[in-house]
């Protein structure tokens, strides 16, 4: 019985969203795509027979005195032959395929090749042009002229207008994810009253221009760009992209438009001279997960990324599942592998390393103040270029000393063995002030300060004066943990005498190595320094020769980790302990260890000669009062630099990188090699366009461009209806569903692009409709006839996201702390959740006003989401998600009921019901978490439940006193204990009403 | 064909049950919709109603627990030749290693039961107890090298994010057997390791009431149980009594099914607050249930209490119970480590395996043990002869199955001489998730989900089930 109503049930829906028509793109191409073209598609290297079924030449093709589609003669079609053939061998789909044809898209096949095949291209792929809108008396607006079109058309009607209380919360609830105030409600109801319309574009106005409106449209926009703060693998270490978040409330609440949204978020980098906004906008494509993991092979996951940030980018603007063509040609669009890589090659020329830092933001990284901030330092720069405009050289020399000792932790002069911690391995001699190693010896320090830990994220600078004897490979000097994984410095030269920097956190995964170009002279004193300056990239690492910053050359960076020697670790000079090297033949002189990355100048003067007149000018310069200040103004401005947030960006590379096609989608198994360019299947990017993102990204806006609209307008509309017009938000290709009202689609689309992109513009246009402020009551007919509510006969009603359930029960409750952007807060969570799972990751609790803020700032660690919003379907910020999922379960229930924040949200709204409630503390309540008052009935179902209650609590002040101290606000003592506490429970049934988590 | 068997049908099947008022029957029905689905994926004959899977999360060496190689005490310390490396990758942690050597296991073999399954005689030798019902797979392989991607893998058949899990694939093909536990549950025990991920349980893009539900340690089994301090149990019944009276009036106005729905799982999440207490107390088992699985297994949070935990779901019909186990991720000092392990594992996996066939349960029940890839032959780090390391080596490894519709007494698949390669019968990944299915009464190639555009399976376009082990 039971699939027999199925069967029913889909049919219906069928006819209710196809109508009667034969029509090829919405009858005869889902059934081709679904069935045939997995064989028989657009997949070159996958296809069966040689026969595509996708395009009229190929449906056509000569198979040698027969055709799989003769049009209009379906007796001579092998198609039609074989689809209806009962021969196991014959038939098609093959049993093997496990996919069958039913009877009724058998005959559609076989009607449709008769009555002459017509072919047509999808219709997501032809660009849209503005339709009529269809005269409707007193329909409303466009969108309701469509919608009643279409009612017309399946004798129905709209629902009347639903009553202005549910209005506000529904449309505060969409347009600001917040429920109404209790005076919001008032003051539209009688303004409603006599204003009508007026009123309630004043209202929708009102919360458009709310700062809370930008906070509710950034949410979907986190969900789909993918936003955490974690990284997402293994150990899941966190990031810090806030300032990203921050960027894109503040698009929305600023009325950005979607061109420049566009624009900025995938090439805000390439636009000329960026503002640093334009440039943190691009974190968008930095938000995928990144790998730390210690075995990972960099390639593997540099095209990882690249895939990320283009099935994204695709998903968002085309609605294209690009992704398929990774690894062979699409199966039912036409997007072939080749296609896929042209898009790749956009994407993968970044500045990036390829594995991520473990518990930092991962380069291309830049500092991102804040407006507060940035005053405050571009206070500092002027402060220090004052300071510097004041340098003299005094008149006093520095005399002895050390000139450059700024943060000098040790220096070893090497005249002679110094004292007690120097011991010298085989024969080294002292000679010209310098040590002299043969080859075979070496000095080995310690005592080394504990500030030196030589860790990647530490500031140091090495420097000395080398003379070596010759030019074989050597190590120049080492400080390292033993053991296969060597964490610590090595400084060797190589291949001919070339400096080569390690910085080794774990010997091999862990390396960042750096090598100049140029090789050392033998028996030549030269200057070395070598410098860190604690990004943990290879690109922080430096040398210096004699003073001048030398061309490096980068062969390893990935030092996740940051590694680092305990205080026991000797400092040698002319060796060190990698397997099979060779110690260092020649001298050494005036070693130096710096607890800093010194500054460029500081550096020069180390490299000047001895004697010569830079070294003078400084020790004059040194002594001076100004000097000092300059010191100061200038270290004070790094501190202050190094605690401003970072963004993690998109920076291209100099050169772009090659790219080629992966085959079967393998990180190395290169197939052709391929340049930049747009879909093959869409219309190709205009001359003059620069083959990059910025010209990516104006492509895709460009007036052809038959998608980027479309998805776009179709999101909004799921956000106002639940589901978009094209139900498969995510999938505009041939496999996707067919739009329940296609002209409204274009009309929307065209009306969008044609009138500047104005994003809350078309929110307007929606929320102002008719369609959207019908009432949501469903009769059984109605349920019967459309159970989805595509064709809009009624309101929609959808159940709050977890963030929205929070944040209205927080609101109503008075506790809601609303302040925009900043970093990620952690509200209560069970003990333990992230420690666990995460080696070792501990969640710290917010303490006061953080744990009240609105739910979009909560912290997000991708593999353990918070459990309060992962429960009621949340997109899980691992990849792109832009599908709305609603679920009904029992542990949504249990978190509405127990979580802390709901309960204390409880708490204090039992508290608003007393202290503002008057004589009806119930209806008062009612009233906050519904917006409307309480019909008789329900008022006496809660007057008898609060009798219960509070007879509960009379006798047990105990309990009382628990339940009114959940969570971390002090209880109230206004009222006695147990009065609270039965307010409380009832203020706890409140937030779980069916009413109370939906918004009709 | 159903691809997704969505809320439709479930409405409307409500309805109809609504109309005769809300009997327990009918109930249990709209609790577990999918049971409505098991008709048309189970067209197999299943042999395993439910699924224990005992993950052990790190990658545990397989030349030190399943597969004896004693040509490695010939060539102990020397290096792996090239014909055996045969240009596999490694992982960046050995790459750089300047040499390979040879480390042989320092353990003891010792074939056991009538099948001569050959085992670690020192470190299992619980499991050796129950040999003839186990089938070891010494030739499992996979495509990932490191933790993240091979453990997503095996949970998800795909190496990154975003699949739905195999639990939740078999929640969401056959349902539940029991209105009030769910149909999936995962735990892990209380010992670190390598991260663990929600997405291992996870729904991926099924429905979400397809995931995993954790099952924790201590005070709230399951994350948000217990009522708030300060209400009873006795006021939170009135409290559900009000809410479900007003949904009713709700819904009479708006008739709309989700509110009915909505007020089934109410009752369900009371029912919940007293079966879960009720399952993960374990203060009235007897002592030779201790006796059995260790004393361990009085701890929550252990190992053993989870598999003792495991059975006890299992006997009250929820279809999966996957449980993980971390520490095996021997890169040095790798037979402490071992050992530790193995103290830790070895007597409650062979006890779960004694229980559930006393119960008459293991006929029915299919138990999986193993982790996301194996160890390489060569030592990684420092070799001494008492201790040596292993990296991560996804080309060969062994797992052990057991009951449900398994043959027992079995080792399956070959590997060389160094046990690097697969000599015989190799066993892919997706082979292992076919095999499953197949056993729980459904074909892989017909459990599918159409998402984006296409039809997605658990098996992906892969997956053959391993007959050799099946009885």
């Amino acid at each position: 019985m039971s699939a027999r109503l199925l069967i029913t049930v889909s049919c219906l829906v069928s006819t209710l969203v196809l109508g009667d028509e034969v029509d090829f793109s919405e009858k005869i191409l889902p059934i081709l795509s679904d069935k045939c073209f997995h064989c028989h598609g657009p997949d070159e290297a996958d296809r069966k027979a040689d026969l595509r079924l996708d395009t009229l030449e190929g449906i056509t093709a000569d198979l040698g005195g027969y055709s799989a589609v003769v049009p209009g003669d379906a007796d001579k079609s092998e198609l039609v032959a074989r689809i209806l053939s009962d021969d196991s061998d014959e038939v098609m789909p093959p049993p093997e395929s496990k996919l069958t044809l039913t009877q009724a898209e058998k005959e559609a096949l076989r009607n449709w090749v008769a009555a002459g095949a017509e072919f047509e291209e999808h219709w997501s792929f032809v660009k849209p042009e503005r339709p009529e809108v269809p005269a409707h008396e007193g329909a409303g607006g466009a969108i309701d002229s469509f919608i009643f079109d279409r009612l017309k058309e399946e004798g129905l009607e709209f629902s009347p207008e639903a009553s202005p209380e549910r209005l506000i919360r529904r449309v505060s609830l969409d347009l600001t994810g917040l429920p109404p105030t209790i005076e919001d409600v008032e003051a539209f109801v009688a303004a409603y009253r006599t204003g009508g319309d007026a009123a309630y574009e004043a209202l929708v106005d009102r919360l458009i221009a709310s700062p809370r409106y930008g906070e509710a449209m950034a949410l979907p926009w986190l969900d789909a760009a993918r936003y955490a703060d974690t990284d997402g693998y293994q150990f899941d270490g966190p990031r810090f992209m806030w300032r990203w978040r921050d960027w894109v409330i503040d698009a929305y609440n600023s009325k950005m438009t979607f061109d420049q949204f566009t624009i900025e978020q995938l090439a805000g980098d390439l636009l000329p001279n960026p503002t640093l906004e334009q440039r943190i906008a691009t974190g968008f494509n930095r938000n995928h997960r990144y790998n730390s993991e210690a075995g990972l092979v960099v390639e593997e996951f540099l095209l990882e990324n690249a895939v990320d940030r283009v099935d994204t980018t695709s998903t968002l603007w085309m609605g294209l599942t690009v992704g398929c063509a990774r690894c062979h040609d699409h199966k039912y669009d036409p997007i072939s592998a080749k296609d896929y890589y042209q898009m790749i090659a956009f994407f993968n020329s970044i500045t990036e390393a390829g594995r991520a830092l473990k518990s930092h933001n991962s380069e291309p990284v830049i500092p991102a103040p804040t407006k507060v901030q940035q005053v405050e330092l571009a206070k500092r720069e002027a402060a220090l270029a004052a300071a510097i405009a004041k340098l003299t050289p005094g008149d006093t020399p520095q005399n002895g000393g050390l000139l450059v000792d700024r943060k000098l932790l040790h220096h070893f002069s090497m005249k002679g063995l110094p004292d007690k911690n120097a011991t010298s391995q085989g024969e080294v001699k002292f000679a010209s002030d310098a040590a002299v190693f043969d080859g075979q010896s070496s000095l080995e320090f310690s005592g080394i300060n504990k500030a030196a830990t030589m860790r990647a994220d530490q500031h140091f600078t090495l420097s000395l004066w080398i003379n070596p004897s010759q030019l074989d490979d050597a190590i120049i000097l080492s400080r390292q943990k033993g053991g296969t994984t060597r964490p610590g410095v090595e400084v060797a030269m190589v291949d001919g005498g070339k400096v080569q920097f390690d910085l080794i956190s774990r010997w091999v995964a862990g390396v960042g190595r750096v090598r100049t170009k140029e090789p050392l002279k033998a028996n030549q004193w030269t200057h070395l320094t070598i410098s860190n300056d604690g990004s943990q990239s290879a690109n922080g690492q430096h040398v210096f020769i004699n003073g001048q910053r030398a061309e490096m050359v980068v062969s390893h960076n990935t030092n996740s980790n940051i590694g680092g020697v305990d205080e026991k670790r000797p400092l040698i000079v002319g060796s060190g302990i990698r397997p099979k090297s060779a110690k260092f033949a020649g001298m050494i002189r005036d070693l130096r260890l710096y607890d800093t990355d010194l500054w460029p100048e500081e550096i020069e003067i180390l490299g000047a000669e001895y004697g010569g007149g830079k070294r003078k000018t400084f020790s004059l310069l040194k002594m001076t009062p100004e000097y000092v200040d300059y010191v100061k103004q200038r270290v004070g401005l790094e501190t202050y630099l190094a605690s401003l947030p970072t963004v993690m960006v998109m920076e291209e590379t100099a050169q772009p990188k090659e790219t080629f096609i992966r085959n079967r989608g393998v990180y190395h198994d290169y197939g052709e090699k391929v340049e930049r360019a747009a879909l093959s299947k869409l219309p190709p990017m205009e001359e003059g366009l620069p083959k990059n993102r910025l010209g990516l990204a104006k492509w895709l806006l460009s007036p052809d461009h038959p998608l980027t609209a479309r998805v776009a307008v179709n999101r909004y509309w799921q956000r106002f209806f639940g589901t978009g017009l094209v139900k498969t938000a995510e999938d505009f290709g041939v496999r996707g569903e067919a739009p329940s009202h296609p002209e409204l689609l274009d009309w929307l689309a065209v009306e969008f692009r044609e009138g500047g992109w104005g994003v809350a513009g078309m929110q307007k246009r929606i929320a102002m409709s008719r369609t959207y402020r019908q009432q949501s009551h469903i009769s059984p007919e109605a349920l019967e006839r459309d159970p989805e509510n595509r064709l809009l006969a009624r309101g929609a009603r959808k159940r709050l996201s977890g963030h929205v359930l929070r944040d209205q029960a927080l609101g109503v409750s008075g506790l809601l702390k609303e302040r925009i952007g900043g970093p990620s807060v952690s509200p209560y969570q069970p003990a333990n959740l992230w420690a666990e799972m995460s080696m070792g990751m501990k969640y710290k609790q917010s303490k006061g006003d953080d744990l009240y803020r609105r739910s979009l700032y909560t912290i997000w660690k991708r593999t353990v989401a918070p459990p309060a919003m992962a429960v009621f379907d949340s997109a899980d910020r691992e990849a792109c998600w832009v599908k709305s999922k609603e679920t009904n379960t029992p542990l949504q229930a249990l978190t509405l009921l127990n979580e802390p924040a709901f309960v204390e949200s409880a708490r204090h709204l039992a508290v608003r019901m007393l202290e503002e409630g008057g004589d009806d503390p119930i209806g008062f309540g009612f009233r906050a978490v519904t917006a409307r008052a309480l019909d008789e009935k329900e008022r006496n179902l809660f007057e008898s439940a609060m009798v219960e209650y509070q007879s509960e609590f009379a006798e047990n002040g105990e309990e009382a006193q628990k339940l009114i101290s959940v969570g971390e606000s002090p209880p109230s003592d206004a009222f006695p204990a147990s009065e609270i506490a039965a307010y409380t429970a009832l203020a706890n049934v409140f937030f779980n009403l069916d009413e109370v988590i939906t918004r009709k | 064909m159903i691809e997704n068997p969505n809320t439709l049908q479930n409405r409307r099947s409500f309805l109809s049950n609504s109309a005769k008022g809300l009997g327990g029957i009918a109930l249990s029905s709209l609790l577990n919709p999918e049971l409505f689905g098991a008709e048309q994926y189970q067209q197999i004959a299943p042999k395993a109603k439910r699924v224990i899977y005992l993950f052990q999360s790190g990658g545990p060496p397989h030349h030190d627990l399943f597969d004896h190689k004693p040509h490695l005490d010939k060539v102990h310390g020397q290096e792996v030749p090239d014909s055996v490396f045969n240009g596999q990758r490694l992982t960046g942690m050995t790459a750089g290693q300047s040499s390979f050597p040879v480390a042989r296991s320092v353990f003891k073999f010792k074939k056991f039961g009538e099948g001569a399954v050959e085992l670690n005689a020192e470190l299992l030798p619980h499991l050796g107890g129950i040999a003839d019902d186990i089938a070891v797979v010494r030739s499992m392989h996979t495509e990932a090298i490191n933790h993240d991607p091979a453990i997503t893998f095996f949970q998800t058949g795909f190496q990154l994010a975003g699949r739905p899990s195999i639990g939740a694939w078999a929640s969401y093909g056959l349902g539940s057997e029991n209105e009030n536990l769910p149909a999936f549950v995962s735990m892990t025990s209380n010992r670190g390791g390598q991260a663990l991920y929600d997405r291992l349980w996870g729904a991926g893009f099924l429905p979400s009431k397809h995931q995993g539900v954790r099952f924790r340690s201590g005070k709230d089994p399951v994350l948000y149980l217990s009522n708030p301090d300060g209400m009873s149990s006795e006021l939170r019944r009135k409290t559900l009594n009000h809410i479900g009276a007003f949904n009713e009036m709700h819904h009479e106005e708006f008739g709309d099914p989700e509110t009915q729905a909505r007020i089934a799982q109410y009752e369900m999440a009371y029912r919940m607050q007293s079966s879960v207490p009720e399952l993960t107390d374990l203060s009235n088992e007897p002592d030779s249930t201790f006796d059995l699985y260790g004393e361990d297994a009085r701890k929550p949070g252990t190992y053993a209490y989870n598999v003792l935990l495991a059975r006890k779901l299992s006997e009250k019909g929820v279809r999966f119970v996957q449980l993980f186990h971390r520490g095996w991720d021997t890169h040095g000092n790798l037979p402490k480590q071992l050992k530790a392990r193995c103290n830790e594992t070895d007597q409650a996996s062979a006890a779960l395996i004694t229980d559930l066939k006393r119960r008459g349960l293991l006929d029915d029940t299919l138990v999986i043990w193993g982790g996301e890839f194996g160890r390489t032959v060569y030592c990684q780090g420092d070799m001494s002869a008492t201790s040596y390391g292993r990296d991560h080596h996804p080309r060969c490894f062994s797992i052990w199955m057991a009951g449900g519709g398994i043959k027992g007494g079995t080792t399956y698949g070959e590997t060389d001489d160094y046990g690097y390669n697969i000599a015989k019968d190799p066993v892919s990944v997706h082979d292992l998730h076919a095999t499953i299915l197949n056993q729980m009464g459904v074909d892989h190639e017909r459990l599918t989900y159409k998402f984006q555009g296409r039809r997605y399976r658990l098996t992906d376009v892969h997956g053959k089930i391993i007959k050799g082990v099946l009885s």
